[in-house]
């Protein structure tokens, strides 16, 4: 049997996705766009050579691209069209640009994402040195010559464009770190490599909390936990970070370094209606946001609380308030659903990872995403105080969105060369 | 998976108690989604529809009044007013502290004076003024009358926050307030003020009709409030992408009046010069058709323009000059003597051949009262007819005439010429009449049947008196006034029309025209001779120089002249009374008998009548009268 093939089967078969049913089914066709593509990849690889050569490892080798994980990339493909969809709705009060925007950040992203695809976890060790010498450089152009808004000093303008260090950081931190723990492989259990790890992320952490930016610099302390967890960093020295962690705290908020408005945001989370026009009022407007949408949603566009500007940063890092209100809590259990699904085949790769390089790794990005998740679905809806960290994938924001792709460009790729040993 | 081989490495249990860490964290997101979003829905949704649903008013237009050749009398325009709300203002601010809201109100003036042109420091004195007239609690005018591209640029920057930088500030323009308000406009100034009546801002800012025709006709004039109901946003301006309810508004129909302007301009110069020559303390000109009950002009002095900046203070201290006299009920004296007469005639009590004595004074009952035409010249045996009783006036020939009646027969006719009910004009004070015998079962005393029959102890509307003139002029029947002539929407067919309403025949057709020869004699060669004639035409009319009774005590004096042009076939009933003329003399051919002439020259010449008598025919005939 050797019928016509459909278009799509054809696209799938020139992506290298689902070869072996594709060659079953349609023998003939098989060959032809195997051939296709060898042709059309070594003709490109003949004219630019040096891409070629980089290119060659994770292309034209299908057997890599046949283990990736692709379940993953069309996981956060839905998150990103949900979080399309509802960047669309907020278009429709007449804030088109969020929407438009976006999807010049998801494509830049997606570049991002074959960049993180082509990259070797293994091989970046070496350039580790690099990476933790761009990110300081970033962070301390961001402290000395950042923009403002919003009363932080988070973004470097480049022409009408603004990029936020900070979330590039955390990407930096986990490959720096990763390699770190990966170099002390064995000997964790010395209280050098704890205090090592933890002076790695001092500094940029530090740097972030200058910004201020809370939510990015706890994320980078989740991410130090999760691989150090995962490296095998003995118990006790979690408890003295938490204790050490709390003390600190404790000291600044004497001392004044922390300010009374993120006090209040915190204590704001537990009752929020004690001050329903200041620190309460995104965390009570946002559960109306989402109470109201109940089982069903009120459906695309028809969000009261979302189109009424009663939300600030509805289109940020309170878009899960949209998606509520207008999906109701089907969509909310999809979508947290979705991130759980994913996160679980991130925590699969992290489990059959035999390089700890990768491994940790693929800790870190998965531990970054599990954190913003959490952080950012929880404080929407009135678990967690409210911190500035946006939903990956989903939030508008470009620096978001391009760190979010990169990451899962490396996590895919660290899930294509688990067996490479095996060859 | 791969990891199966690696049961007992301690690196695997992590890993599971990592993932199980996140399973709990994640069942701990969908419980507290499912609490929201089930257990706590209700008690959130009420709140939305608590306080995110208003409804957004839309003020109709108030119609516009026409005069009878469809020119506006009163019409209105809408305005934008520029208003700060300083409680909203300080409510939003005062929790950034105190120099945050000094720095806000500097700079929202800053933004407001570029907006708007104005000077900065009266914004910001605004915020410390207590509510200046017209204001409420909530309510500084910032800026009267602002152009079309002002509340754009305003409203521009309500949509789109001016302090976008930091949003831990409230919305800057967050507490001014573009008002749409719709002003009314008057065209002529004072002259028909009393008719036309006020506006005064209502519930809502809708403008409602406060006397005159504003008033009587507020149901039409006002149209009817149109709103959308739905969710708002956090300005409290409707969400447009949201499902809302509606009702359109409807626009004030306009009200065509039977007046003519021009008409109400002669009529309010006559009495200006009335007013500046006699010193009255007030004085009321009416012209109108006796064939249909149109009004044409309908003035009252004192006036005030209605469209004076200080029209609330000049009222307080005149209260009576937004009042329409036409309507005033008085004592119109002289001028009923005519309407007595004809009673009498329709009644065959009285022939108009016969003379009735008078010896310059007559005690009816107890009370002598005197005859002013007779006092000092007795008329002959046989001259004093009803001809002459009324040109000359004669106080004891009606109140002979009218014991002859007697009660029942005087109050029955006084009766039938609608004195004692509604003249049905469509304006508010449309008083009945009455006399000094005020319960049916009551006897008057001879001296009040007499007095009554010349106008005295009876006090009626000059508007009444009008409609009954109207009645003599029209060959007898009495007609309705009417100042309405129609209501309906802008350019489509009236929606009601009040026709002519011819009431009943009060005199014969007979009676009428002797009595119109009666009031033609009053003005050739009675008390309305040279005073009242107009160059051209016949003239007939008759004069009234009431006492005023205040308390019992008289005080003063009202002068009437009452009558129609052309005599012959007359155009128009003219009224004038001046209320206690005070200088250069008070009877009624001195005070009101030359400005009626005045008005009736001028209408004559407005509303082209062709001339009835050539000027050189009414020398002669004026001076064969002479030698008789």
């Amino acid at each position: 049997m050797d019928s016509n093939p459909g278009p799509v089967s054809i696209i799938l078969a020139l992506l290298g996705i689902g070869e072996r049913v594709h060659k079953r089914v349609y023998p003939r066709a098989h060959y032809t766009v195997k051939a296709g593509r060898t042709l059309a990849i070594g003709l490109y690889c003949g004219v630019n050579r040096p891409v070629g050569a980089k290119l060659n490892a994770a292309t034209t080798d299908f057997r890599l691209v046949r283990r990736a994980d692709w379940v993953i990339l069309i996981l956060v493909s839905v998150l990103l069209g949900i979080g399309l969809v509802g960047l669309r709705s907020i278009a429709l009060s007449g804030a088109p640009s969020y929407f438009n925007r976006q999807i010049l950040w998801a494509l830049i992203g997606l570049c991002a994402l074959l960049v993180g695809l082509i990259i070797d976890c293994e091989r970046l060790g070496r350039y580790v040195g690099v990476i933790y010498g761009v990110n300081l450089c970033l962070l301390l152009i961001v402290a000395i010559a950042g923009n403002e808004a919003k009363g932080a000093v988070r973004w470097i303008g480049v022409g009408s464009f603004r990029f936020q260090p900070s979330e590039f950081s955390k990407l930096f931190i986990i490959v720096s770190l990763a390699s770190l723990f990966n170099r002390r492989a064995g000997t964790t259990q010395h209280a050098a490599v704890f205090l090592r790890s933890l002076g790695h992320i001092a500094l940029p952490v530090l740097l972030v909390l200058k910004q201020p930016d809370l939510g990015t610099a706890v994320s980078i302390i989740a991410v130090w936990v999760g691989i150090s967890f995962i490296a095998g960093l003995p118990l006790r020295y979690h408890i003295i970070f938490a204790v050490a962690a709390l003390g600190l705290f404790l000291i600044a908020w004497r001392i004044g370094f922390i300010h009374d408005y993120q006090i209040a945001r915190l204590t704001a989370c537990v009752n929020p209606d004690a001050d329903p026009r200041g620190a309460g009022y995104q965390i009570r407007q946002a559960r109306i946001a989402v109470g109201s949408g109940q089982l069903l949603g009120k459906g695309f566009g028809r969000g009261t609380q979302a189109h009424g500007r009663f939300i600030p940063e509805r289109q940020t890092d309170f878009l899960f308030t949209v998606l509520a209100e207008e999906g109701g809590f089907v969509l909310c259990f999809g979508v947290i659903a979705l991130y759980v699904w994913l996160l679980l085949r991130g925590w699969a790769i992290v489990g059959a990872s035999r390089e700890p390089m990768s491994r940790y790794v693929a800790t870190g990005i998965v531990s970054m995403f599990s954190f913003h998740m959490a952080v950012n679905i929880g404080m929407t809806i009135g678990l967690l105080p409210v911190t500035g960290v946006p939903l990956p994938f989903m939030s508008y924001g470009g620096s978001s969105m391009i760190v979010s792709l990169a990451a899962v460009g490396l996590l895919v790729g660290i899930s294509m060369r688990h067996e490479r040993l095996v060859f | 998976m791969a990891v199966a081989s690696r049961r007992n490495d301690p690196l695997l249990t992590r890993h599971r108690v990592t993932a199980a860490a996140g399973g709990l964290a994640a069942l701990a997101l969908i419980v507290r989604v499912v609490y929201l979003q089930t257990v706590r829905a209700p008690h959130y949704v009420s709140l939305l529809e608590k306080y995110r649903t208003g409804t957004v008013f839309e003020m109709p237009i108030r119609g516009e009044i026409l005069d009878r050749n469809r020119a506006p009398l009163a019409r209105t325009r809408y305005i934008y007013r520029i208003e700060l709300d300083p409680v909203r203002f300080t409510t939003l601010w005062s929790r950034l502290g105190a120099d945050a809201e000094e720095r806000g109100r500097e700079r929202l003036a800053r933004l407001l004076s570029g907006l708007l042109g104005i000077d900065r420091n009266d914004v910001l004195s605004r915020f410390h003024e207590a509510p200046g007239q017209g204001e409420t609690k909530r309510q500084r005018i910032i800026k009267n009358e602002a152009t079309l591209a002002e509340v754009q640029a305003i409203e521009y920057f309500l949509a789109h926050r001016p302090n976008d930088r930091d949003r831990s500030e409230p919305h800057l323009l967050d507490g001014i307030v573009v008002r749409k308000l719709s002003e009314r406009s008057v065209t002529d100034g004072d002259v028909s003020a009393a008719i036309l009546g006020r506006t005064v801002v209502g519930p809502m800012g809708i403008l409602r009709g406060l006397g005159g025709i504003e008033q009587w006709a507020d149901a039409a004039l006002a149209g009817s409030i149109g709103w959308r109901s739905g969710s708002v946003d956090r300005s409290r301006r409707l969400n447009p992408l949201m499902p809302y309810r509606r009702a359109s508004a409807t626009p004030g129909m306009e009200v065509g009046l039977t007046l003519d302007a021009e008409v109400q301009r002669i009529c309010a110069r006559a009495l200006d010069a009335c007013m500046a020559t006699h010193r009255p303390i007030g004085a009321t000109a009416i012209v109108m058709d006796p064939h249909t009950g149109d009004i044409l002009g309908m003035v009252s002095r004192p006036s005030v323009d209605l469209q004076s900046p200080d029209l609330g203070a000049i009222l307080a201290k005149h209260p009576e000059y937004d009042r329409n006299r036409a309507l005033m009920l008085y004592e119109p004296g002289s001028a009923l003597k005519p309407i007595t007469v004809a009673i009498a005639l329709e009644d065959g009590e009285l022939r108009d051949d016969e003379s009735i004595p008078c010896s310059g004074a007559f005690t009816p009952g107890n009370r002598m009262l005197r005859c002013e035409a007779h006092k000092s010249n007795t008329p002959a045996p046989g001259t004093n007819t009803p001809e002459m009783i009324v040109a000359k006036s004669c106080n004891v020939g009606v109140a002979r005439i009218s014991l002859r009646l007697g009660w029942a027969r005087l109050n029955e006719g006084l009766r039938n010429c609608g004195f004692f009910a509604q003249t049905g004009i469509q304006l508010y004070n449309d008083q009945p009449g009455y006399t000094v015998v005020r319960r049916p079962e009551d006897v008057p005393s001879r001296d009040d049947i007499a007095r009554i029959g010349f106008g005295q102890s009876i006090s009626i509307s000059p508007l009444a008196l009008t409609a009954v003139y109207g009645a003599l002029a029209n060959g007898g029947r009495l007609i309705q006034p009417r100042i309405i002539s129609y209501f309906g929407a802008p350019g489509s067919p009236a929606q009601r029309r009040y026709p002519v309403h011819r009431i009943d025949r009060i005199f014969s057709k007979e009676v009428a025209e002797e009595v119109r020869g009666y009031l033609r004699a009053v003005v050739v060669r009675g008390t309305g001779r040279k005073v009242a004639e107009v160059p051209g035409y016949t003239t007939a009319g008759k004069t009234g120089t009431a006492q005023k009774v205040d308390n019992g005590a008289y005080r003063g004096h009202i002068a009437t002249f009452v009558g129609f042009v052309p005599a012959t076939k007359p155009r128009a009933v003219i009224t004038v009374v001046v209320d206690e003329p005070s200088q250069n003399g008070y009877h009624g051919s001195q005070a009101a008998a030359p400005y009626w002439k005045r008005i009736a020259e001028d209408l004559m010449t407005h509303l082209h009548v062709a001339s009835d008598m050539p000027t050189t025919t009414a020398t002669r005939d004026e001076a064969s009268h002479e030698r008789r």
